[in-house]
């Protein structure tokens, strides 16, 4: 018998006995399949708008019980109005989960929908891990106290596949777990209380004209050749090919370690390495750059320590923490001196708040490093300042209602009212200013964008990206010093993705039993073009590429997710007539924010 | 493992900056620089940037410059400032050198830096100031001296270094380098005290000279009776080398304490 069927005849059987009954209050009343609360949402939801959804859990809330309905049907009718208010952004989810748990304490599938609450829909920027595991082990250590007084059903098995696919994607960014409680598949309520370990490594492999963070290359190649067109270094003599050959795209190589330490009262604490090396990438002198001066490996590497909890502080939003510190140590970067070793700590936090409006929901995300470079410790007193400071903010709003959407059906455009997996718009600012004593480098990003994640299996971005450079400085010479203005650069970015899932992970509730689970295939196309706005025009490009992502979780070796990404991109530079052939490989087992 | 300069400031400027969500950014640059004129003595390395690298120091490698780090040792007696190696790999050029600038790495592109002495010129100009002298030590070692030949069994020849003191002069950069509008300049306001222009300026340049041994040297520049205006060159060395390239050993030149008096 299929897991399907099992679903539909829990469902069907579940309908019955809830209309058939007539048992007292105090009667605990028949067992019902927990799925019959999905069934139930599903037909209250299905092709209907939002205030069509509404109603359908007005109507369920007034009245809420009818009569002597024994506690089993009760805890069905409170499953289905949480469900509901959890597809509306209502924030009695949770209470009216609770009140289902509560009118049927065995039964683990209410757990499991309850669950899901905070790892289907409520968190910031990820799921609220503490929160879900509550209800994820409560319900396996249900499942295992029915297994004992013999009253586990077929539909519990699917229960159970349902709560450790849950479980899987709740733990996806750890890693490899290293203890067992919360190794994949878990059993009991052990994996709630007792700490996980997980190990996770990542590898990245590019040749490319951007680097692993995806900073801006046409700014960045504006920027090098104005500063070094200045009259503090070349003073514009560079020639031809010097300017053709500031563009480049050179072989560069991650690795990242983490071993993370999760607890639910506390959160994931990580212990991080990094190390990265670009070959033959950075431009010694500026006073000539390659091919007549050379260009120099820059290596890197990171230790450090990070956090990352979820808050949920609802009725206000749901907030998540994340930061870290790390020790790093830089070669090959400082002009002239690419034997110099720069040893600074960096400092990161990225918070984040979101809250449901109605169905839709907003999320406002924050991030700031701070780079304390260590000042050289040598020269002209007012030189000696270095540091690097990012500050970003972006607001995004997912709209999650169904959408009317033209279909053609038998050769004729029709409409079709279609759940999505979300219409997203978003806003955002980007600032990454690097002082260097009197002077700061000044990058700026403005950027609007919108991404539809569609009904059937493509997902479609576009974003617009004014982006800026400009180096500040004060003359210590003039007596009445100004803040000076050179070096200005400025573009437009256009950013166009197309997606298309070859696997939807969506369509894949529960685990099957290989040892490797596919859960996600997708086909990306990027597109991005490059217009100058302000300087030069030098480096006006388009991209276009193609790029497969796969995630699948070795579910047969505690349950470790993997991601890959592989890809190729075609640049060209229109205006000094080069072409860039580019390649880029990730591997990861685990990962952090990508 | 050096530690960085992680003042209280510094690590409540981040707490504040975390827990608020308020993105504090760089401090403003005119809170980074004290600027205007340079009264009195000066230690050169503290407004001045070795930075002005000509000859074989425009190629990358060929003249490596290192502050503070593998000075000669011991350094001389009440020495200022920072100290400086250069090491030097001859090459096709045949010379090299480096003026001690600014703003750094400016070849005239903007002003010099006003300077005011403590010595009295008020017998050249009312309320004129200037300075007296540049002093500076300097000195190579045993590896840059070349090695003994069947003709020069000894094998040591002393490196002649020559100095200067002002000197740049951006109107006057050959092509295919651009001109630029500043030089090193010396006004005399008593010539024209209403009206101070280029026709009462004169470029200034001091030059001198010595031959490096191993042992500390300590010299003077004599800039007396000048009163300055514009100073984009503090200070510059440079070394001819007159032997064959093949096997030529690197040039280790030491400076320190150098300072305006």
């Amino acid at each position: 018998m299929t897991k399907f069927s099992v679903i539909v005849r829990g469902v069907c059987f579940g309908l019955a006995l809830a209309a058939s009954a007539s048992a007292k209050p105090t009667d605990k009343g028949p067992d019902i399949n927990p799925y019959e609360c999905l069934g139930r949402y599903e037909a209250a939801t299905g092709n209907r708008s939002i205030p069509q959804v509404q109603a359908e859990l007005d109507k369920r809330l007034n009245p809420l019980f009818e009569g002597d309905e024994p506690h089993t049907v009760r805890a069905m009718k409170l499953c289905v109005v949480a469900m509901l208010e959890s597809r509306l952004g209502n924030g009695d989810a949770a209470k009216h989960y609770a009140m289902a748990v509560a009118e049927d304490p065995e039964e683990p599938g209410y757990e499991l929908w309850y669950g899901m609450l905070y790892s289907n829909f409520r968190g910031a920027r990820g799921v609220v891990v503490e929160s879900a595991e509550d209800h994820f082990y409560k319900a396996l250590e249900k499942i295992d106290s029915l297994r004992k007084s013999g009253k586990f059903k077929e539909y519990h098995a699917v229960v159970e596949e349902w709560v450790h696919k849950r479980l899987l994607i709740t733990y996806q960014e750890d890693g490899m777990p290293l203890l067992p409680w919360k190794a994949s598949p878990q059993h009991g309520y052990a994996g709630h209380d007792l700490p996980g370990v997980a190990f996770s490594g990542m590898f990245s492999m590019s040749k490319d004209t951007r680097d692993f963070f995806r900073n801006n290359e046409m700014r960045l190649f504006t920027g090098e050749l104005q500063f070094a067109q200045s009259a503090f270094r070349a003073s514009g003599t560079l020639n031809k090919r010097q300017i053709y050959d500031i563009v480049r795209a050179p072989l560069r190589h991650r690795e990242d370690a983490r071993l993370r330490i999760r607890q639910n009262l506390i959160g994931a604490i990580d212990l991080t390495y990094g190390y990265e090396k670009m070959v033959q990438g950075q431009i010694q002198s500026y006073y000539q750059p390659p091919p007549v001066g050379p260009l120099v490996d820059v290596t890197t590497k990171e230790v450090g320590i990070g956090y990352e909890r979820v808050f949920p502080l609802y009725p206000l939003f749901d907030f998540k923490l994340a930061g870290n510190v790390k020790r790093v140590d830089r070669l090959g970067v400082v002009e002239f001196l690419p034997e110099l070793h720069e040893k600074f700590n960096l400092y990161e936090v990225r918070p984040s708040v979101s809250r449901f409006l109605g169905p839709d929901k907003i999320t406002l995300d924050f991030v700031y490093s701070y780079l304390d470079v260590t000042d050289v410790n040598y020269g002209v007193l007012g030189e000696r300042l270095r540091g690097k400071y990012i500050r970003a903010a972006n607001l995004e709003y997912a709209m999650y209602r169904p959408f009317v959407l033209p279909e053609f059906h038998n050769g004729t455009l029709t409409s079709h009212r279609t759940p999505t997996r979300g219409w997203y718009f978003n806003i955002g600012v980007a600032d990454d200013d690097d002082a260097y004593g009197t002077r700061t480098v000044r990058k700026h990003d403005y950027y609007v964008g919108t991404r539809f994640e569609g009904a059937g299996n493509w997902d479609l971005s576009l974003q617009e990206t004014y982006f800026t450079g400009a180096t500040t400085f004060i003359d210590p010479s003039n007596p009445n010093p100004v803040q000076q203005t050179e070096l200005r650069s400025g573009g437009l970015r256009t950013t166009g993705i197309i997606q298309h899932r070859l696997i939807n992970p969506d369509a894949i509730p529960g685990i099957n039993n290989r040892v490797f689970a596919p859960d996600m295939l997708n086909i990306v196309v990027p597109l991005f073009f490059d217009k100058k706005v302000d300087g030069p025009n030098t480096y006006e490009n388009f991209r276009v590429g193609a790029e497969i992502w796969a995630k699948f979780f070795g579910t047969g070796f505690w349950g470790p997710a993997f991601l890959t990404t592989v890809g190729y991109d075609y640049q060209y530079f229109l205006n000094i007539k080069k072409a860039e052939h580019q390649v880029h490989l990730n591997v990861r087992m685990g990962w952090g924010k990508l | 493992m050096q530690m960085p300069s992680l003042s209280q400031t510094k690590v409540a400027s981040i707490l504040v900056c975390s827990l608020t969500l308020i993105a504090c950014g760089p401090p403003d640059e005119s809170s980074r620089v004290k600027t205007g004129p340079i009264d009195g003595s000066f230690i050169v390395s503290e407004f001045f940037t070795p930075s002005g690298n000509f000859g074989d120091g425009e190629f990358p490698g060929r003249l490596i410059t290192e502050f503070n780090v593998n000075c000669k040792q011991p350094r001389p007696a009440g020495a200022k400032g920072d100290c400086y190696r250069f090491t030097y790999y001859p090459n096709d050029v045949l010379f090299a050198g480096t003026y001690w600038v600014s703003p750094a790495n400016s070849w005239g592109a903007v002003p010099g830096r006003s300077v005011i002495g403590s010595q009295d010129l008020s017998a050249i100009g009312p309320g004129l100031r200037g300075y007296d002298h540049v002093r500076f030590s300097a000195a190579t070692d045993a590896r840059s001296l070349f090695p003994p030949t069947p003709e020069q069994p000894s094998g040591h020849t002393n490196i002649n270094m020559s100095v200067a003191v002002g000197g740049i002069d951006g109107t006057t950069i050959m092509p295919p380098y651009p001109k630029l509008p500043y030089k090193d300049r010396s006004c005399n306001p008593a010539q024209a005290p209403d009206n101070l222009d280029q026709t009462h300026c004169s470029d200034f340049k001091v030059t001198s000279g010595l031959a490096l041994t191993t042992e500390w040297q300590t010299k003077s520049i004599d800039i007396s009776g000048t009163p300055l205006t514009e100073v984009i060159g503090a200070f510059a060395w440079s070394i001819n080398y007159l032997l064959p390239l093949e096997g030529a050993p690197p040039q280790y030149i030491y400076i320190d304490d150098l300072v305006w008096e």
